[in-house]
């Protein structure tokens, strides 16, 4: 992806506040237009996929846990399925609908985290405060759900460790009425807006062309009309039997992924209800054995295991030897997937539209490089940006834009296409 | 098109490339390659097929050699909001350990780079004819050799 370009180089990151995790963007440009654009992600590296090579199944589950903050669920969840897929388990449907309904809280909090944020990156921080704020109304609920509000350690092999009480479901469902009405407030202001307007309509456009050529995933494919989501293309947990649609838009702009997300919690809402009001009654696990006596059964095989994670497709490769720890486990969380949609996308925006269109994906480092450490101290020059600087560049330049009339149309480029 | 029928197909389109297929009880389709060179020829009778979306690719240090599985899926139809079940599709190539290359497929499919460089970094196999091959998630002076494959793996109990 790095192609040599003749130009200004300007390095953003890796250390950045608004950012919350590093990464760095090395951006080659000419006056205000990217033409080139390389990325390093390799700041955080933590190892895991070799440390679970030395753990038992069971640690995995808290170890892979901890991949992400914000899909914690996602990673447990899929191990499990794939464990259970190689030991054979049929797990019971009353589990399933858990596993669906904290899934689609989860999908709920890490959608507002990301509104939050955009509103952030775009200098909307009415917006920012709204979504967090409502995002409380899901993190409450999964506190009380699971006694946690980011890893809440719910899936073991075979099933679910907690229940959901008559009390909660109940909860559960008077708290979605008030998060519908929040959604809908969203979802008619948000894509309306001015400012929303004026800072993701036509901008970090990813064609249709472009999201095939690159396989991207989640609400990233979705928004360039990609027909993918796991929980319809390969049904897991309890989706086979919830009624939802699957949000698509065509237009690929920053403004459609904004949409997308914000009718997919609107989906979700409506997921979250079936599984509370249909749960059925039944056991919590696949079998009264204790699980380790389960797992000393595993046999030499291998499955693949796929879910879809707030941020698009999660696949976990696992391949047991028939001893007690794993012989690989590999992992493809859906940030690595849209990574080069990003750079694509950079290609052709200006420098002022650089925090949004990264925010855009809403990449999540910390599993993205759950492998690596980089040091490199050669970006660390007097030009270097920090996205905070960045943001507000952006802020300024964009106003001075609309003082001064169109912001569109004073260059004749066509942004997001690739040169 | 169920993925019996796909695999019949595509038995059928790939025979002379392939060792085995197999299909899984969850439905996922898996093509032994019967030689690596056969990969791009492989993928492309894919692309033809209309399967182009790679979702990742795993390489696995399996004693003499390095198995290399390239995860692929056939989406499902799109009609309104209403999504049809896809199809998984593994294309395994075995790699020798003594001479750890693969051809990149990036000419014909740009969506493999970040995993083909993944590849590099943590198996240790050279992708050869890849446009940027420089370390993705390992730092660039990390000198540990490959941190998956077996030799490199501390077992601690």
């Amino acid at each position: 992806m790095s192609e040599d370009v003749s130009g200004t180089e300007i390095p953003v990151g890796p250390q950045h506040p608004s950012l919350k995790e590093p990464a760095n963007f090395t951006l080659t440009v000419d006056g205000e237009v990217i033409t080139g654009a390389d990325l390093k992600l390799s700041y955080n590296h933590r190892g895991i996929e070799q440390a679970v090579l030395s753990k038992s199944y069971l640690e995995n589950i808290y170890l892979l846990e901890r991949i992400c903050g914000i899909c914690s669920h996602a990673h447990t969840t899929s191990f499990a399925i794939g464990v259970e897929d190689l030991l054979d388990l049929d797990v019971p449907r009353r589990a399933n609908y858990i596993r669906t309904l904290i899934g689609e809280l989860e999908r709920i909090h890490s959608h507002m985290l990301w509104l939050g944020v955009a509103g952030h990156e775009i200098g909307f921080d009415t917006l920012w405060q709204y979504a967090w704020r409502d995002r409380e109304i899901v993190l409450d609920l999964l506190e009380e759900i699971t006694g946690n509000r980011i890893h809440y350690s719910i899936n073991t092999i075979g099933g679910v460790r907690q229940d959901l009480t008559d009390e909660q479901r109940e909860t559960v469902l008077e708290k979605m009425d008030e998060l519908e009405e929040r959604i809908d407030f969203y979802l008619e202001t948000v894509p309306n807006e001015e400012t929303v307007r004026m800072r993701c309509e036509n901008v970090g456009t990813v064609s249709a062309e472009l999201a095939r050529e690159y396989c991207a995933a989640g609400p990233v494919g979705r928004a360039s009309g990609l027909p993918v989501d796991v929980r319809r293309d390969a049904p897991y947990a309890a989706y086979d039997e919830m009624d939802f649609d699957v949000i698509t838009d065509t237009a690929g702009d920053l403004l459609a992924r904004t949409t997308v997300r914000i009718r997919e919690i609107a989906e979700s809402i409506k997921i979250i209800r079936q599984a509370a009001a249909d749960i059925p009654d039944g056991d919590l696990k696949a079998s009264p054995k204790p699980v380790q006596a389960l797992l000393a059964q595993i046999p030499e095989d291998d499955a693949v295991s796929r879910y879809e994670a707030p941020r698009g497709e999660l696949i976990h490769y696992i391949r047991a030897d028939g001893t007690d720890t794993p012989e690989r486990v590999h992992i493809r969380v859906p940030t690595l997937a849209n990574w080069p949609t990003v750079v694509e996308a950079l290609r052709g925006s200006y420098i002022a539209d650089t925090p949004i269109v990264v925010a855009g994906i809403d990449p999540c480092i910390s599993c993205t490089s759950r492998i690596g450490v980089e040091t490199d101290g050669s970006h660390g020059g007097e030009d270097s940006f920090n996205l905070e600087e960045l943001r507000e560049y952006g802020m300024e330049w964009y106003d001075e834009r609309a003082d001064g009339g169109s912001v569109t149309g004073e260059s004749g480029i066509d942004r997001g296409d690739r040169p | 098109m169920t993925p019996s029928q796909l695999k019949r197909k595509l038995d059928d389109e790939l025979s002379e490339l392939l060792a085995a297929s197999e299909e899984h009880d969850c439905g996922r389709l898996e093509f032994v390659l019967a030689d690596r060179d056969a990969l791009v020829e492989a993928i492309e009778t894919l692309q033809e097929m209309g399967i182009t979306h790679l979702v990742t690719i795993t390489g696995v240090d399996a004693g003499d050699e390095i198995e290399v599985l390239y995860h692929f899926l056939k989406y499902g139809e799109y009609d309104d909001g209403d999504l049809s079940e896809g199809v998984e599709l593994t294309i395994r190539a075995i790699v020798p350990k003594d001479d750890p290359t693969i051809e990149t497929l990036t000419d014909i499919l740009p969506g493999a780079t970040l995993y083909e460089r993944e590849l590099m970094d943590m198996l240790g196999v050279e992708v050869t004819g890849h446009p940027n091959p420089e370390k993705l998630l390992l730092a660039d002076d990390f000198d540990g050799g490959p941190p998956l494959r077996a030799e490199n793996l501390e077992v601690s109990d």
